[in-house]
């Protein structure tokens, strides 16, 4: 489960860059959190993974408050960026390897990185080729396998999409579905509306560190979420 | 953890075209020195065995040493000939002191591939170990794992540290069973004990430049500007400070030039036969020839007594300014290992003076007698340590934990986004 307790972030410039975020993603749900640059989308991912400090309130993952035990939290959770950057001088499965080590799964042989890679629909011919060669939708892959084999039962997303071409990115959202049929809790910050919708179970929309507005799968049926977004976004 | 994280550093780098190039380097500079310091340890042997004291000789000269060939230091000047004459010690130059040539366009020896080139290798290895990771964007996904950020970076710190001594080392042992194997090389016990000692303290210096790396790239967030950092360092520990020292060292504690020094004497010189002649032309039959000896003798031992000391606290002074750098204190160190420094210099001198002391006379023949040889043992590596090298240690250890201790500390708030 991934909780955010009236979480907040000002910075040291003054900023306040997220603003007493409420949420509670339960496991077997996509929560898809939408906004503009710099609405608080990525802050509230780093607060999730102890990248930097909160200035109040909490945030939890599996119960583990992020900025009090951040090694017990983030065992319980996996991360894939906007850009997912990898060891460019190692091959796939030997990065795979590396940071499911991290992830302190020492257990995996070449069969089981292999299985995951397949599983994540990465070419065969890709296992054993250096990832500097690496198209932007095969290191997603990668950065998904990577998520898969640290079995954690949270995985925040931040703008996965971006950048993928319309196909690699419909393959990334099956993805997604499969992780939420295993009872996976998934926050997804986006600004891509129409994938918000294909996937979400919940809709979020931030404005300036602040979460504006809220739907479920349901209400989104009878209303046009792009319309809503725009709305929101006019709204001063 | 700690391993792992280094292993990935290892196999990150050693495909890469900075390891090869940088250890061909490395392998091609290690070869010169071996090469050049054999051929110029050969030389001062050549020139020793010409000169070498004979019983009844007054001649003055020290073996060579072949330690010499790893730290070549004032070898050139600690093996030149010493003669005596009424006038007292004059030193006469050697081949490789008088082409001042040598000096423009010195070659290293493996002193010098140490202090500066293993300095340099050690900072291109570590400047960039955090800042690339944040650049690539592989430190946030790193950091996204439950991994101890203090096992991060000591692995990273592990990793970079075995990237550069690992080679080093076997290109050390390499050269050094190279040397060990040469012909007129005799080498002992301690010939291996203090290449030992020499390899420790390389890699204490290994450390030191990896820790300074580490802790620029932990408070720096773009490489390029960690690069300018970490190099501004090494250039102001490899060549500003110990340059600097010896400049300022001169000024606070005035020495006068051997110019004057040599002025002086012959001055007293004249000086000294001028009253010869005088009192001859008073007493024709008198002891004048003994009694202008003795007044040279007199007056260059007073020049020597005011000289000496004010070149020992010069000396003294400087040692303590290029301590400020570690590669100062790792300079004085090996050269002192190597018995071609300056605390054998002192050693070798104060050696001189008593011999010269006990035997003057009979050189000159005021007494009879038989001259006694001239017999000087180089100090070993505990003497050396107990007098001047512990100090060294000391700095140099105090600087490396200063960087290593830094770097981790910052790294432990390093910010990573």
């Amino acid at each position: 489960m991934i909780e955010a307790i009236d979480l907040t972030k000002r910075y040291e410039d003054g900023l306040l860059a997220l603003d007493h975020l409420n949420l509670t993603i339960q496991p077997g749900q996509i929560y898809c959190l939408l906004g503009a640059n710099g609405a608080g989308k990525t802050t509230t991912i780093n607060l999730f993974f102890d990248f930097i400090e909160p200035t109040s309130g909490a945030a939890r993952i599996n119960g583990f408050d992020c900025a009090k035990s951040p090694l017990d939290a983030k065992k319980h959770a996996a991360y894939v960026s906007e850009n997912v950057m990898l060891y460019g001088n190692f091959t796939a499965r030997q990065n795979l390897a590396f940071f499911t080590m991290l992830a302190g799964r020492k257990d995996l042989k070449k069969e089981d990185y292999h299985m995951v890679m397949r599983q994540v629909g990465l070419p065969e011919r890709s296992f054993e080729q250096r990832v500097k060669t690496f198209s932007k939708g095969m290191r997603q892959k990668l950065g998904i396998a990577i998520a898969i084999l640290k079995q954690a039962p949270a995985l925040l997303l931040d703008e996965p999409t971006a950048g993928l071409d319309p196909k690699a990115a419909a393959e990334f959202i099956d993805l997604l579905f499969r992780l939420r049929g295993e009872g996976k809790a998934i926050l997804m910050c986006t600004h891509d509306v129409f994938r918000a919708k294909e996937a979400a179970d919940r809709v979020g929309i931030m404005k300036e560190g602040i979460l504006i507005m809220e739907r479920t799968k349901e209400e989104l049926l009878h209303e046009n979420l792009e319309k809503l977004y725009l709305k929101y976004m006019e709204v001063s | 953890m700690i391993w792992s994280i280094a292993k990935k550093e290892i196999l990150e780098n050693i495909f890469s075209y900075r390891f090869s190039i940088l250890t061909v380097l490395l392998a091609l500079l290690m070869a010169v020195a071996v090469i050049v310091g054999y051929g110029d340890f050969l030389l001062r042997l050549e020139n020793y065995e010409v000169l070498r004291p004979m019983p009844n000789s007054p001649n003055i000269i020290i073996e060579p040493t072949p330690m010499s060939m790893f730290a070549k230091g004032l070898e050139a000047n600690l093996t030149r000939l010493y003669e005596v004459s009424i006038l007292g010690i004059e030193i006469r130059q050697n081949q490789q002191s008088v082409n001042r040539i040598f000096s423009l366009f010195a070659v290293p020896d493996i002193l010098f591939i140490i202090k500066v080139v293993l300095a340099l290798i050690a900072v291109l290895f570590s400047f960039d170990a955090i800042t690339h990771e944040k650049e690539q964007g592989t430190l946030k996904l790193t950091l996204s794992n439950g991994i101890r950020r203090s096992s991060l970076v000591v692995g990273k710190f592990a990793g970079r540290f075995v990237l550069v001594f690992v080679p080093f080392t076997v290109l050390f042992l390499l050269a050094l069973l190279t040397m060990s194997l040469l012909p007129s090389v005799a080498v002992t016990s301690s010939f291996w004990w203090k290449n030992l000692v020499i390899l420790l303290a390389s890699c204490v210096y290994t450390l030191l430049f990896t820790g300074v790396g580490l802790f620029v790239s932990s408070i720096i967030h773009r490489s390029s500007t960690s690069m300018v950092v970490s190099l501004s360092i090494w250039l102001l520990f490899v060549f500003i400070i110990p340059n600097f020292s010896t400049v300022i060292a001169k000024r606070l504690t005035p020495v006068p030039t051997s110019d004057r020094i040599e002025m002086e004497t012959r001055l007293n010189t004249i000086q000294a036969i001028y009253n010869r002649i005088q009192r001859e032309k008073e007493e024709p039959r008198g002891m004048e020839g003994v009694r202008m000896i003795r007044q040279l003798r007199e007056s260059t031992t007073r020049i020597t007594e005011l000289y000496r000391p004010k070149m020992n606290a010069l000396m003294r002074t400087t040692k303590s300014l290029v301590r400020i750098s570690p590669s100062g204190a790792l300079n004085v160190l090996l050269t002192d290992i190597a018995n071609t420094g300056l605390y054998e210099e002192v050693r070798a001198k104060d050696a001189v003076t008593q011999y010269v002391e006990r035997n003057f006379n009979r050189i000159n023949e005021l007494e009879p007698g038989p001259i006694e040889l001239f017999r000087y043992t180089r100090a070993s590596l505990g003497e050396v340590f107990s007098a001047t090298g512990y100090v060294d240690v000391v700095v140099i250890l105090f600087f490396a934990t200063l960087f290593i201790a830094a770097a981790y500390v910052r790294f432990l708030i390093y910010d990573p986004r």
